[in-house]
């Protein structure tokens, strides 16, 4: 039988020209300048930042099967694996690859093998800038550690004596006579208003001699408290913690009403300190050693807390001129409620019988010592002057809070809850 | 760029080397089918462009000879297989290849051309040629056997190419209609939940993407979801007209009230009564607007807006409270605002314990409270309708209160109960809280001076109460006025607590309408 005719193959396209310097060293093709370090066309370039960038190195297979595949103008298609080798034979880098240009969408697949799509040139990208501003670290000072171990030792000492609860002359006193008699026997050492000594400077280091003094009789106030001593030792702590610090502004408050107030009404007020001293509103606290911040800042505002109870309760204070026994019912109250507010549980049990007990037994007092049945309106005032107190310390809490979130404390204390108050 | 087979334009490369798809085909049928092929020559047949289908059995050893391998070729039960494999490696072309096959194999088997018939008559007088040759009878039937099927193959891979280059430019567009089928179950999930749903999940609105793909199944779907809708928003409207209404009446009515001269409301006989005396009257009279008190409903969900509608109206009776006591009538309308407006939620506060201990008891363990329509709310457990009154679902909404809720009951509730104070140390508790105005900013001299006279007065009422009228008549009462104190304190700090609530909630827009009632309280704007 005869054949049909044989027709030849369609020849390959023309390459081009053949100049080292306007041709693809991978594919062939014209180039579009040096690309990675290689003088190559932009399909070609593309082609290297794409396996690069989608980290493809890997899944790359050489369809040929010998790694040996043919890359030039209409071939270089044909397997990815040898065309990327062949970059990197060429002396591509991944050094300048962009990683944030031209980002491709994740799920994506990407379509070889169309050489129409290979051809289109690709018009250049702008680059984008990048405007890198850091914030300055701030270099911040190491926060000192006060230890107050000995302190808080001292104090647990004193909570956990047994000889003050047992004491003789205790021994027919109730409940309210005894905090009477351990607030009188503090109040008794203060000197008379012309022996006192103005001080107008004070420094943190002479603040905390005073607190620490004033720390030593609440303990031993509370420790004069029979239902007190029902408290384990980690709660006496904790109670004492949550107290002392507004037993003692208050009582100071109060001693300071009865010295200056009475006399002086509407002059500038004075605030006895301790026993011995007193300071005014133009007191100069240098706190440069426990923050950071400036002083006229950190001032303003703890020293409010002491003129808004002066200005809160200043005035009914004088008026109603509490007694030793009423003022020790109204300490007892207002370190019983705070107590039981913050700790609950136990020492709120405890706190709800020792209320009654209190006022069973100041009750009596009425009766038998002030010869006052109608004692109603009187108690009102008292109690007033407690939940306005109350308030006052709740308010300063919230500044105190504030005061720790923003740092403003350059020192740390080895048990921070004592100043918590 | 051209066959290794057959020389013409390849078309990628298939089993290891690049050919062109009639060639791979071809090849990959061999191998599935397991043919075997016979040539009629010297197995010398030339294979190329227009000559491949000569041959058969040269075109074969022609594809071994370059280079095809049978390790790329899976069988034809394994298809899915393999296109899960092809989809990993994101080849196009082993796809393209592997999805034209069945195609192709269908179009051959049932178009054939019409010139086919024609070529077999043709070759009908061959046959009876080759039956006299005795000695090549066998080998000469195999090659006449042959002679159609191959004329029939030339024309059907003919008709092969260019059935495949169409299937293929079908196949291309079918990515958009491959996704309906991925979103159909999202409705089905949908209508799941709404079976499902209970109060808090429906105040939730219905996601918009969920209403694209639910009108597509099921029209009635479509048509409930939108009614739903509608109602939802004629019921927020309704409950934003209703705020803005008892707003715009509210302080006005309240206002013309504290305009009326002191007798308007005071109803007092003709004996002496004490303040507390005075303020009990007007308590009994206020509880007369709420009868439904009594009833006591539990096990219902509770209606927040209705919840808040009854609050409008009581805030009024708190007016008309304020306005019995001769003392707070007789005073000029600015003061009377300004103790107003820190006095009724105390009341409020005050009166709500009150009621829920008369009526429920005063178990500590208790977590119920009762609202003015006698419907009792349990705080822990409570299930509360909230689509219009917040974004939130029930529970975040519980866990923004929890903290208030928590330190409410543990300053005023647990005492008050402890406490089971009387009528009249209610009326006390109320007036004490009322005439303590001294750091109240906008308040005068001669109120303040007033205000003082009252609280002298209120505590000899009190004395003379324990001393007369109570229980026993049990003259050492320190303990309770202790207590009275306390709770009233309390009452002021849950109010406290209340207004950074308020707060807060204004900050992150918890709720849509004023939850906390800023406007007509003494809250700071």
């Amino acid at each position: 039988m005869s054949s049909p005719p044989s027709t030849s193959s369609p020849s390959s396209p023309n390459s081009g020209t053949n100049s080292s310097e306007t041709t693809c060293k991978v594919c062939e093709l014209s180039a579009h300048g040096v690309h990675f370090g290689v003088t190559s066309c932009r399909a070609c370039a593309a082609f290297f930042r794409r396996t690069i960038v989608m980290s493809r190195t890997k899944k790359y297979r050489c369809r040929g099967g010998m790694n040996k595949c043919i890359v030039n103008t209409n071939d270089r298609y044909q397997c990815r694996l040898c065309r990327f080798n062949k970059c990197v034979t060429l002396g591509m880098t991944s050094e300048n690859v962009q990683w944030n240009r031209d980002p491709f969408p994740e799920g994506r697949k990407k379509r070889d093998g169309r050489g129409s799509e290979d051809e289109v040139d690709l018009k250049p990208v702008k680059r984008p800038t990048f405007t890198s501003s850091m914030l300055t670290p701030t270099i911040t000072k190491p926060k000192r550690i006060v230890d107050v171990t000995l302190l808080a030792g001292k104090i647990q000492k004193i909570l956990n004596d047994k000889k003050i609860p047992e004491h003789p002359r205790l021994k027919k006193l109730n409940n309210l006579e005894r905090l009477e008699l351990s607030l009188r026997e503090w109040r008794s050492k203060q000197k008379i208003n012309e022996e006192m000594e103005e001080i107008s400077k004070l420094t943190i280091e002479e603040m905390f001699v005073f607190c620490e003094q004033q720390m030593v009789i609440v303990a031993t106030w509370l420790a004069h408290c029979p239902y007190f001593q029902k408290l384990e030792s980690t709660l006496k702590y904790q109670m004492f913690k949550v107290v002392w610090n507004v037993w003692r502004r208050f009582e100071r408050v109060e001693m300071s009403v009865k010295m200056y107030e009475r006399e002086t009404p509407g002059e500038v007020m004075k605030f006895a300190i301790s026993d011995k001293y007193y300071v005014t509103p133009k007191l100069k606290i240098d706190i440069s050693k426990v923050t950071n911040w400036p002083v006229p800042f950190m001032g303003g505002i703890f020293r409010r807390s002491i003129q808004n109870m002066f200005e809160q309760t200043g005035v009914p204070l004088a008026y109603l001129e509490p007694s030793s026994m009423e003022m020790a019912y109204m300490l007892s109250q207002l370190s019983w409620q705070l107590a039981a507010q913050a700790l609950q549980g136990k020492v709120m049990e405890l706190a709800e019988a020792q209320q009654e007990e209190l006022a069973n037994n100041l009750h009596d007092h009425y009766l038998q010592i002030k010869r006052r049945s109608n004692y109603a309106g009187r108690l009102v005032k008292l109690m007033s002057v407690v939940n306005t107190v109350k308030k006052l310390h709740m308010e300063r809490k919230i500044a105190i809070e504030l005061a720790n979130i923003f740092d403003f404390f350059s020192v740390e204390l080895s048990d921070p809850e004592i100043f918590d108050g | 760029m051209s066959c290794l087979v057959c020389e013409t334009d390849a078309h990628g490369q298939h089993f290891g080397i690049r050919c062109c798809r009639a060639c791979a085909a071809f090849f990959r049928r061999t191998l599935t089918m397991n043919l075997r092929y016979k040539c009629r020559f010297d197995r010398k047949c030339e294979v190329s462009f227009n000559k491949r289908y000569s041959c058969r059995c040269c075109r074969y050893e022609k594809c071994v000879r370059v280079g095809m391998r049978k390790d790329n070729l899976t069988s034809p039960v394994s298809v899915v297989q393999n296109k899960s494999e092809t989809e990993k490696d994101s080849s196009g072309n082993e796809t393209d290849s592997i999805g034209h096959s069945p195609h192709s194999s269908l179009e051959s088997y049932t178009c054939r051309p019409p010139s086919f018939e024609q070529q077999q008559q043709n070759q009908n007088p061959d046959p009876p040629l080759l039956m006299g040759n005795n000695g090549t009878f066998v080998q000469e039937v195999a090659s006449d056997a042959y002679q159609p099927n191959s004329d029939m193959h030339q024309l059907n891979f003919s008709f092969h190419r260019t059935v495949i280059e169409e299937v293929g430019r079908a196949v291309m567009p079918t990515p958009p209609f491959q996704q309906p089928p991925i979103h159909i179950p999202q409705p089905f999930d949908y209508q799941y939940t709404d079976l499902l749903s209970t109060d808090e999940q429906n105040s939730s609105a219905i996601p918009s993407s969920f209403t694209q793909y639910n009108q597509v199944p099921q029209e009635y779907n479509n048509e409930s979801g939108n009614q739903n809708q509608m109602f939802a928003m004629a019921a927020q409207q309704a409950t934003q007209d209703l705020h803005v209404n008892v707003q715009n009446v509210l302080t006005p009515t309240i206002d013309a009230m504290f305009g009326q001269p002191p007798d308007a409301f005071c109803q007092l006989p003709d004996i002496p009564l004490t303040l507390c005396q005075q303020a009990l009257l007007a308590y009994r009279e206020h509880n007369k607007q709420w009868p439904d008190q009594d009833k006591m409903i539990e096990n219902v969900p509770l209606d927040m807006e209705n919840f808040m509608r009854n609050h409008y109206i009581e805030i009024e009776h708190i007016a008309r409270f304020c306005m019995s006591i001769r003392v707070f009538a007789q005073l000029p309308k600015d003061q009377k605002w300004i103790i107003f407006k820190h006095f009724w939620t105390r009341f409020y506060e005050l009166d709500r314990c009150f009621a829920t201990c008369q009526r429920l008891g005063y178990n500590l363990t208790d977590e119920r409270g009762l609202t003015l329509n006698g419907q009792i709310i349990n705080f822990g457990i409570s299930v509360v309708k909230l689509e219009n009154i917040s974004d939130m679902d029930a529970t975040q909404v519980r866990n923004f209160l929890k903290g208030s809720m928590d330190k409410f009951r543990l300053i005023f509730i647990n005492p008050f109960k402890k406490l089971q104070p009387t009528e009249y140390e209610l009326m006390y508790m109320m007036m004490s809280i009322m005439w303590s105005v001294s750091n109240l900013p906008g308040i005068t001299d001669a109120t303040r001076d007033i205000s003082e006279k009252v609280e002298l007065r209120l505590a000899e009422d009190l004395h003379t109460y324990y001393a007369e009228q109570y229980d026993n008549n049990n003259p050492n009462y320190a303990g309770r006025i202790t207590r009275l104190s306390s709770i009233a304190s309390a009452v002021d700090e849950i109010t406290e607590r209340k207004r950074e609530d308020s707060q807060v909630s204004k900050t992150f827009n918890i709720f849509k309408n004023d939850f906390f009632f800023s406007d007509l309280t003494d809250f700071p704007v």
